[in-house]
């Protein structure tokens, strides 16, 4: 059975099934207790009015009396006064609502009225008041001595009904007359006919016997028309009360009235009137208070019950959303494989669940339910601080126990805990503490990986002197490497989060400012140099490179920027630059050498020519066969050589001579004046030398040093051509041109050059000479000289038997 | 009698009407019996009845000046029954409280008198009630003669109703009720008070008392008014009137 079930069965046996017992049984002994009241209130109030009435009859009685014994009154009578009879009659009269008062003689005559009605000076013995109730009363009075009441009945006369109080007037022991009063029956009703308390249906009857009947005399409330014409036969099924009434008694109880409603009547006696009395309520409407309290319970057992439905069903939905919470928690516990923990800190227990248990791989009863089990089995180096932080969450009930410890399986491997619980409070006493395990070992394995990651990833781009830094589309840091802190001159906490004005001066933080909106505009990867200045005041060249940053949805979030410290390889290239006037310097040098050796191949043949023609000379002259012709023509062949001579120096001199300023020339002169140079020599070993050039368009250029690069070539075909044919040497030179270029081909057939040498021929010292013969720096100076001199380009290849040089040079030089 | 009322005081709207209505037995005896009613704006303090021997009448004569339903007040200056004889009746008649002094509530079962819910104790100190536009206060006069009693001072009228207290055994054979000759009134009142009243102490703080009042009449239960230099002169005879336990001597 589920719990809501046993709910709603305790509820209903428990409380809704005794709320309807006390409330029926509340409501009968209810009807009991009204009905008892509702009597006991007509009989008091039935008695009450009885003896107010009797009470009243008395004071009466008493009044007339004085009135009577009054002397005055005794004399008057005997006087005849009336004047003065009617003075001390008049008064009482008055202030007892009397009708009429009487002064009776002895033998019946009235002998004095207040009102002097047609009863004045009649006989109460004779009709018409003979065997009346008032001649009755006279009658008795006047036999018994005492004061009487008469009867109500009708009386002619004053046409009302009426009782008469008489009291005896005694003179010496003796009646010498009769004073009487008459009461009408209306003050007599008067005196009790109060209706307040009986509500709408409550009725007062007063009642005479008279015969076999109990005849009202009253008006009834609703019934003017009751008075002596109303009455209950003594000994008929209706109008009890009145009948027990008019015989004497009192009681209370439930009756049919004389119109057959059943009544709650009090009935009782009024002695000196010999009136009977009765006081009576419907029971419905004396009931209607019970008819309310019925309602009013039904309608309280009504709200009750709703009420109790309500919590039925409050509770019933509670308990269900408890039992699915419960359901949801086991089938979480079990979905999630976690492990519930429960420690009753009062009771010093502990449960583990099997699945607690399994993750140790444990069987629920291989592992003990105790502290001490968990404590063998958690590492030694987290034992205590697992402890203490427990012990602090049960001192503390805002704080949520959650820590993270290894434990050992029971293979002996560690496994890696996350512990999550909370402490039960009872009037601030820790009393228990519930949690789970959840084994994260792999999580936790993962999360070694990832720092590792990190580490690695942090460790790469601090180790590196690259400065890397990232900004958010504001311009705000949000993160930078080591490099960059160094740079900033402050640590990367206090860099994430500012912008270039917190960290740089002024002018330099808008430099970087114009240079990040520009490029984050553009959404191109912008690169620059820039002077800045570190915190120590040294200064620095930076290359910086920045890239918008994107999101995964290509959306741009900032700026990835790098900057590198170029101020050494600026310092570099400097150097470089230097170091290649140097070795221009030093392969001008070398080529100065060549010259030297060119002079002298130019000048051994004039030289010996003149050293002939001298010898001749002077064989002539020993033979003395000197004769002026051929003296003349030695002379002049010498003056001749001597003049090829000077030419040569002059050449060699404005190869020599360096040249800063740009010349326009033909490069096909160019060529000519280096291969006038270097002719002789490749003349002496054997060298065709095949020209073809078709060229007009002059460059203006640096002349000297395209004439070195064509000196260089030449040269390097010549050696390779001694080097490596023994004959049919032959160097073919080409000028032409293209619509933007002069090239200048330049092939040998000495042999070529191999593949993977052909690619390190430019470098700088490279050679495949012996160091007698190269400087390895001839080739290198070419292409620098073409291409950064000349702007143009320098290529070699393999061809046929040998190897070509390619030079073209543009037209118009590039502008920079 | 054709008349049984004298007005005593009516300024338009506050009436005070004495009316002497005597018991039969008392007519020989001289001890004439005073009964007052004030009235203003239909209510009405009837003061001292007198016995049911003359309910009756003074029934018949208040309800010339006032429904009886209208009287709210009755009040009873002490016990005795030519005070308080006919509280019964008068209970039965009206639906007024009656003021007495607390000493006396349960003797009034004697007369036949139950309705003690209707009864006002006065405190011995005294108090004063409103009625119509004015109060009156009750006046502690307390063993003059009796253990409880007090008299009624009516701030408009300026009447003092002082019960037995100035009370005479007088004669009135031409109706007129009022003190001429206090000299002379002085023998009327020696005997009564001589016998009547507690002490001299006790007369002396009624008069030091009473001193503090403006009173223009003192109207006492038997006998005569008294008015002008003869309120006076009643202070000052009662003040030096050796009476009762000053005189301990003549009564053992």
């Amino acid at each position: 059975m589920k719990v809501s079930h046993k709910l709603i069965l305790i509820i209903l046996l428990g409380i809704l099934i005794p709320t309807s017992i006390v409330t029926y049984i509340n409501y009968n002994s209810s009807t009991k207790i009204i009905t008892s009241i509702v009597q006991d209130n007509l009989k008091n109030s039935v008695q009450q009015r009885i003896n107010y009435v009797e009470h009243y009859s008395e004071h009466l009685l008493k009044s007339l009396k004085i009135v009577a014994e009054k002397k005055r009154l005794y004399q008057a009578y005997l006087n005849k006064d009336e004047k003065r009879i009617f003075r001390i009659l008049e008064p009482s009269s008055r202030a007892h609502n009397f009708y009429d008062m009487f002064l009776i003689n002895r033998d019946g005559t009235i002998e004095f009225t207040i009102k002097k009605e047609s009863d004045l000076h009649k006989n109460l013995y004779d009709k018409p008041f003979l065997g009346g109730k008032f001649s009755l009363a006279f009658k008795e009075l006047i036999e018994t001595n005492k004061t009487t009441i008469a009867n109500f009945s009708y009386y002619q006369p004053s046409t009302k009904y009426a009782s008469f109080l008489l009291v005896p007037m005694i003179r010496e022991g003796k009646i010498v007359a009769v004073l009487a009063a008459q009461l009408d029956i209306d003050i007599f009703v008067k005196l009790s006919n109060d209706y307040s308390g009986l509500g709408k249906s409550g009725e007062i009857i007063f009642a005479e016997k008279i015969k076999n009947r109990a005849v009202f005399i009253n008006k009834l409330r609703n019934d003017d028309d009751a008075i002596f014409q109303h009455y209950v036969d003594i000994g008929s099924k209706n109008g009890v009360p009145i009948q027990n009434a008019v015989n004497g008694e009192f009681g209370s109880g439930i009756y049919d009235d004389y119109k057959d409603v059943q009544v709650i009547a009090s009935w009782g006696y009024i002695k000196s009137f010999k009136v009977g009395m009765v006081v009576k309520i419907n029971t419905e409407e004396a009931y209607s208070k019970l008819a309310y309290l019925k309602n009013s319970t039904l309608f309280m057992g009504l709200i009750v019950m709703f009420v109790m439905l309500y919590l039925v069903w409050y509770m019933k939905r509670m308990v269900e959303k408890l039992e699915m919470k419960r359901a949801q928690y086991e089938y979480a516990i079990n979905g999630t494989n976690d492990g519930l923990w429960d420690w009753n800190l009062i009771q010093k227990s502990v449960y583990f669940s099997p699945q607690l248990k399994r993750m140790l791989g444990y069987e629920d009863d291989e592992f003990e339910n105790s502290l001490e089990s968990w404590k063998n089995v958690i590492h030694p180096d987290d034992l205590e601080e697992a402890l203490s932080y427990a012990r602090s969450c049960q001192n503390n009930p805002n704080k949520e126990y959650k820590t993270e410890y290894r434990v050992r399986h029971k293979d002996g491997s560690w496994i890696w805990i996350l512990d999550r619980g909370q402490t039960i409070f009872e009037k601030g006493v820790a009393v228990r503490m519930v949690g789970f395990h959840t084994d994260i070992t792999e999580n936790r394995n993962k999360e070694l990986k990832i720092r590792e990651v990190q580490t690695l990833l942090s460790n790469i781009i601090n180790s590196i002197d690259t400065l890397i830094f990232v900004k958010d589309i504001n311009f705000t840091y949000l993160e930078c490497n080591g490099a960059f802190s160094k740079f900033v001159g402050k640590s990367r906490e206090d860099i994430i989060g500012k912008s270039d004005y917190d960290l740089f001066p002024n002018e330099m933080a808008a430099f970087f400012r114009e240079q990040d909106i520009k490029m984050l505009k553009e959404k191109v990867a912008r690169a620059n140099y820039e002077w800045v200045v570190y915190p120590d005041e040294s200064r620095a060249y930076l290359y910086t490179l920045k890239a918008p940053l994107y999101d995964e949805k290509g959306t741009v979030i900032g700026l990835v920027g790098n900057a590198v410290d170029m101020t050494e390889s600026y310092n570099d290239k400097k150097a470089l630059e230097e170091k290649e006037e140097i070795m221009i310097a030093q392969s001008r040098h070398a080529a100065m050498g060549e010259m030297i050796s060119m002079i002298a191949h130019q000048w051994r043949q004039p030289i010996s020519v003149i050293s002939m023609d001298a010898n001749n000379v002077l064989v002539d002259i020993e033979l003395e066969s000197v004769d002026n012709d051929s003296l003349r023509s030695d002379v002049s062949d010498i003056i001749k050589q001597t003049k090829y001579l000077s030419q040569t120096i002059d050449d060699f001199r404005d190869f020599f001579k360096p040249s800063k300023i740009k010349d326009e020339v033909l490069v096909s002169d160019v060529f000519t004046e280096a291969f006038s140079v270097i002719s002789k020599s490749l003349e002496n070993n054997n060298i065709e030398v095949v020209n073809n050039f078709q060229t007009e368009t002059k460059l203006l250029i640096f002349s000297r040093e395209l004439l070195q690069v064509f000196l260089n070539i030449l040269k390097n075909a010549k050696e390779a051509l001694i080097e490596n044919r023994e004959e049919s040497r032959v160097i073919v030179n080409k000028i032409f041109e293209d619509s933007d270029s002069i090239i200048i081909s330049m092939c040998d057939n000495g042999g070529g050059v191999k593949e993977e040498i052909l690619q390190k021929i430019f470098e700088p010292y490279f050679t495949t000479k012996d160091t007698k013969n190269g400087t390895g720096l001839g080739l290198y100076m070419s292409k620098t000289i073409i291409e950064k001199h000349l702007k143009g380009s320098i290529v070699a290849f393999n061809q046929d038997e040998g190897v070509c040089f390619e030079i073209r040079l543009p037209k118009e030089e590039k502008s920079e | 009698m054709d008349n049984n009322y004298t007005i005593l005081y009516d300024d338009g709207s506050r009436k005070c009407i004495m009316f002497s209505f005597d018991d039969e037995s008392h007519e020989d005896s001289f001890l004439s019996v005073n009964q007052y009613l004030i009235i203003e704006n239909g209510e009405g303090i009837l003061i001292d009845p007198g016995s049911e021997a003359i309910f009756d009448e003074l029934f018949d004569g208040v309800s010339q000046f006032i429904d009886a339903s209208d009287i709210k007040y009755i009040f009873l200056s002490h016990q005795d029954p030519d005070v308080s004889g006919s509280i019964t009746q008068w209970a039965m008649s009206t639906q007024a409280k009656f003021l007495m002094s607390g000493l006396w509530v349960r003797f009034m079962s004697h007369y036949g008198f139950t309705e003690m819910s209707r009864v006002i104790e006065i405190p011995d100190k005294g108090a004063k009630l409103t009625l119509g536009s004015h109060i009156v206060k009750f006046i502690p006069a307390h063993f003059l003669h009796s253990p409880g009693n007090f008299s009624l001072y009516d701030l408009r009228s300026k009447i003092l109703f002082s019960g037995d207290i100035g009370a005479a055994i007088v004669n009135s054979l031409d109706g007129l009720k009022k003190v001429t000759s206090f000299e002379e009134h002085t023998k009327s009142l020696e005997g009564f008070h001589k016998r009547y009243m507690g002490s001299n102490k006790l007369c002396q703080a009624w008069v030091q008392r009473v001193s503090k009042l403006d009173v223009l009449m003192i109207a006492p239960q038997h006998g005569f008014i008294f008015e002008d230099e003869n309120i006076k002169s009643f202070l000052e005879w009662l003040k030096e009137l050796k009476c009762g336990s000053d005189l301990l001597e003549e009564l053992y």
